[in-house]
């Protein structure tokens, strides 16, 4: 028989669902532009693909979905601002279901870009929204 | 508390004078928090010895937490004595499931072909829950359960009775995809259940030469767990999982190799057969 002594420590409280991380994980693993928002709609990661179409690197980009949308100024195809709870990941999280839309936004380096975006929420069970998903890539050119 | 190995191999029971010292029996912990309630680790094949040594002495109660449902873990539950007890309350707590319930996954092994008797009909009286998202209280004890990155369902365990804990991460690829000394913990699988342990009970099935041919099997290697061992401040570290293709030997270069790479706090194997006390 052997024994232990120790005080235990309460875990810290803002430990990351499983789901979150893996989808953290898959997203740091491909090619395609995606950021990740949690149940709250804060921004908690976009990949490099998705910095290049942004323009700023994650690491400065720490904010909700709310400041992501005002400072990437989403505009329709008629050029009308598109409010935070029409833009794909809002719709998503209302609606419980994958969302599609087109929208243009203004990069950090002053770029106008054309994006499809389809936004996913992430459940972990039928009744536990544990956040969403965005992956987002450029038009092509139309002929 | 006590806690109690039943049987600490990995994947497939491996019976035979390579594996003596260390034991053959698939994943079973027997703990017993102060109150004397009679708490348990998984059902692999190493149930059925604890189920022989309860002879006429099994609390009415028992509570099996599985990690998750794949056989090494299960298929020693239709060989435990008390399940063919009529006066036995048997709960069973498991991973949550999408899908289909507790009792759907389990029966799919204990019903034939597999298995002559279908669940129903053992004589227990059986309860089965899926593991809450809170904390809840086994006797003195209180358990919490949380996903962890493995293949298919699966939760880790945190036991806490009398200001000790015991973490159990038996089957776990925390390093999947992620670098584990340069993470920040709130990212990191299994890190909520594990921050602190007295003890951590955790999957170290391969060595590091064995891994990339093996990554995302949902298993660890010798680094792995000693860089999770780390970020997680465990004070006591038991290496856990063994794999069928390691022997006694193996087994201690293993170990040596995570005493090597972690020296934050005691590292061992699990031992078949070993009793750990936590007063």
């Amino acid at each position: 028989m052997c024994t232990v002594a120790g005080v235990t420590e309460p875990a810290p409280s803002s430990h990351r669902h499983i789901a979150l991380i893996l989808a953290k994980d898959l997203a740091a693993n491909l090619a395609t532009a995606i950021l990740l928002v949690d149940a709250d709609g804060n921004l908690v990661f976009f990949n490099e693909p998705a910095e290049r179409i942004l323009g700023r690197p994650y690491a400065e980009a720490q904010m909700s979905s709310a400041e992501l949308a005002k400072t990437f100024k989403p505009v329709d195809e008629a050029g009308e601002p598109i409010p935070l709870q029409d833009l794909p990941l809002s719709q998503a999280f209302r609606s419980g279901t994958p969302s599609h839309g087109h929208l243009r936004i203004e990069s950090v380096d002053g770029r106008k870009r054309d994006l499809e975006v389809v936004a996913l929420p992430l459940f972990a069970r039928a009744d536990q929204l544990l956040g969403g998903l965005a992956v987002f890539w450029e038009r092509a050119e139309e002929a | 508390m006590r806690a109690r190995f039943w049987g600490s191999r990995g994947s497939l029971a491996t019976p035979g004078p390579e594996t003596v010292k260390y034991g053959g029996n698939t994943s079973c912990i027997e703990v017993r928090p102060e109150d004397g309630s009679l708490v348990i680790l998984d059902s692999g094949t190493g149930i059925r010895a604890l189920g022989a040594q309860l002879d006429g002495m099994a609390p009415k109660r028992i509570d099996i937490l599985l990690s998750h449902l794949h056989l090494d873990h299960l298929e020693g539950l239709g060989f435990f004595a008390p399940l063919w007890d009529p006066g036995t309350e048997l709960h069973i707590w498991g991973p949550p499931s999408p899908t289909r319930s507790l009792s759907d996954r389990i029966s799919q092994y204990l019903s034939p072909p597999l298995f002559p008797v279908r669940l129903a009909e053992v004589p227990a009286r059986l309860q089965l829950h899926d593991a809450p998202d809170e904390p809840w209280m086994l006797g003195s004890a209180t358990i919490t359960a949380r996903p962890i990155i493995h293949r298919g369902p699966t939760v880790g365990y945190r036991i806490e009775d009398a200001g000790r804990s015991l973490a159990y991460l038996t089957d776990h690829e925390p390093a999947l995809s992620v670098d584990l000394s340069t993470v920040a913990p709130e990212w990191v699988s299994g890190f909520e259940v594990a921050a602190g342990a007295d003890v951590l009970i955790h999957d170290c099935q391969y060595t590091e030469e064995e891994y990339p041919d093996r990554a995302g099997f949902g298993h660890s290697s010798t680094k792995d767990v000693a860089d999770f061992a780390r970020l997680a401040g465990a004070r006591r570290l038991l290496l856990f999982h063994h794999d069928p293709n390691h022997g006694d030997d193996e087994l201690e270069s293993l170990c040596a190799r995570v005493r090597e790479l972690w020296d934050g706090g005691e590292v061992d194997l699990a031992r078949e057969g070993e009793e750990i006390d936590f007063s």
